[in-house]
């Protein structure tokens, strides 16, 4: 049996068939990998961890791959995969580190607990009371209830998680201006039903 | 500037007034719908779940950041960028090529509990044959070149749970030419999802240094990286320390004698 030289450069599946080396491969996507655990809520150690382990089965599948170009692809879905059997091996509380705040939800603020809202004086929102303020609150709730899942998943991403046109658009898989529409819509709807509230109240 | 000229990410009519109001009125920590598993988020991504379970997914992702995030990082997985930066060193390498080779040398997974026994005695056999032989191969040989290498391998096998009679220390020899030694704790009777942490005790009993997330391999073994200046000369031993709740538990002892090679 032909003995594996450790301190070779390419590592232990070097360019088999013609394909890119592990060490090609580990090199080019070893960034992308750790800061997809990193994105999940994982430690510093644990993401470097989790990292090697994708790379330990890409070496295996390595010589398999037959289309560089789906290369990414597939390092994605081995990542995913580690990803699922850490969830499950470490379920209690890898689920409570999923909850953590992401830059994201950050980036969009974290929810006004309910009852401490202040929409400022004299502005179209600004409660005479709080009794009013819970009224809106639920009147939103009814209006956003009320319409259809698309423009409510579209208003929810943008207005309460922050999310861009584009973000959106990736994530319900349909067309930017499609976006653009629903929560313009929306937002007038609601618009239209405060305003509404606000004449009957002033009454 | 009309709507027509603006950039397509940027809001033609922004009101945060109206979206502080949707946010107390529908924001909060927990989504409505359990998180979607990691495997039906990529099958979403790649349009691969059928109609009924697609719909599903976005109702969920609506008022999830969390998965709203997996999912955009799947979109842009090729150029996600870690906080630091943070290329692949040497060290990583070496890392990942010893941990390959560890792992072909277990036992395929689904092999038959009398299969596992079996190939477990004569893996064991095999690793203190090996650690033995490698000692005595050191032990007679000129010391190794340093061929680009700073990192000295040892691998250790347990002499014992804590309390029982500690058995010979193992050797890890330093070259000088090492600046870290990886250890490679050998331990095949764990039980996931324990956590676990490794200390290096000197002979005066003091915790001189310890890892607190030691993670264990997929091959069953834990790795961790020992710098020079941490392993003086002398017994020491290494502890693997379980502690995931309740109060830390020694699972495992590997009495070690360093010693610092001299160059030739």
């Amino acid at each position: 049996m032909e003995r594996r030289d450790e301190t070779r450069e390419d590592g232990p599946e070097e360019g088999r068939g013609g394909g890119p080396t592990l060490r090609q491969v580990f090199d080019r996507y070893y960034r992308p990998v750790l800061a997809f655990f990193l994105r999940r809520g994982f430690s510093k150690a644990e993401s470097e961890d989790l990292a090697q382990e994708t790379f330990i089965r890409v070496s295996r599948g390595l010589e398999d791959l037959r289309s560089e170009e789906a290369l990414g692809g597939w390092i994605l879905r081995i990542a995913a995969n580690v990803w699922k059997n850490e969830l499950r091996h470490w379920s209690t509380k890898k689920r409570d580190a999923l909850e953590v705040s992401y830059e994201g939800r950050r980036e969009a603020g974290e929810p006004l607990p309910e009852g401490s809202v202040s929409f400022g004086a004299g502005g179209m929102y600004s409660p005479q009371s709080k009794a009013l303020d819970a009224e809106r609150l639920s009147l939103v709730r009814g209006e956003i209830e009320a319409m259809g899942p698309k423009m409510r998943r579209c208003l929810l991403l943008h207005a309460v998680q922050g999310y861009k046109y584009r973000e959106i658009a990736t994530l319900l898989q349909v067309s930017i201006q499609t976006v653009k529409s629903h929560i313009h819509q929306g937002r007038r709807k609601l618009r239209d039903a405060l305003e509404e509230k606000l004449t009957e109240g002033t009454r | 500037m009309t709507s027509d000229q603006r950039p397509p990410d940027r809001d033609p009519e922004p009101d945060p007034r109206l979206d502080e109001l949707l946010r107390a009125a529908h924001g909060g920590p927990t989504p409505p719908t359990p998180h979607p598993s990691p495997d039906v988020l990529l099958a979403y991504h790649t349009r691969s779940l059928a109609a009924d379970e697609e719909e599903e997914v976005r109702e969920h992702l609506a008022t999830c950041a969390t998965c709203a995030r997996a999912v955009l990082d799947f979109e842009d997985f090729a150029d996600l960028e870690p906080p630091e930066d943070r290329a692949p060193t040497e060290l990583d390498r070496r890392r990942l090529w010893r941990r390959i080779e560890a792992a072909e040398r277990t036992p395929a997974p689904g092999a038959s509990p009398a299969t596992v026994r079996w190939l477990g005695a004569l893996a064991a056999a095999l690793l203190v044959t090996v650690v033995g032989l490698s000692v005595w191969v050191i032990r007679l040989q000129p010391e190794p070149s340093p061929v680009r290498s700073e990192l000295a391998l040892a691998t250790l096998v347990p002499a014992g749970t804590a309390g029982t009679v500690r058995g010979q220390a193992q050797s890890v020899l330093v070259p000088p030419w090492a600046e870290s030694v990886v250890l490679v704790l050998s331990h095949g009777g764990l039980e996931r999802p324990d956590r676990y942490r490794i200390e290096l005790v000197d002979d005066a009993g003091r915790v001189a240094w310890s890892e607190p997330e030691a993670r264990r391999g997929e091959d069953g073994t834990f790795t961790v990286e020992v710098e020079r200046a941490a392993l003086p000369p002398g017994e020491h031993t290494v502890r693997l320390v379980a502690v995931d709740g309740g109060s830390p538990t020694t699972v495992a002892e590997y009495p070690v004698r360093v010693e610092h090679t001299a160059p030739r």
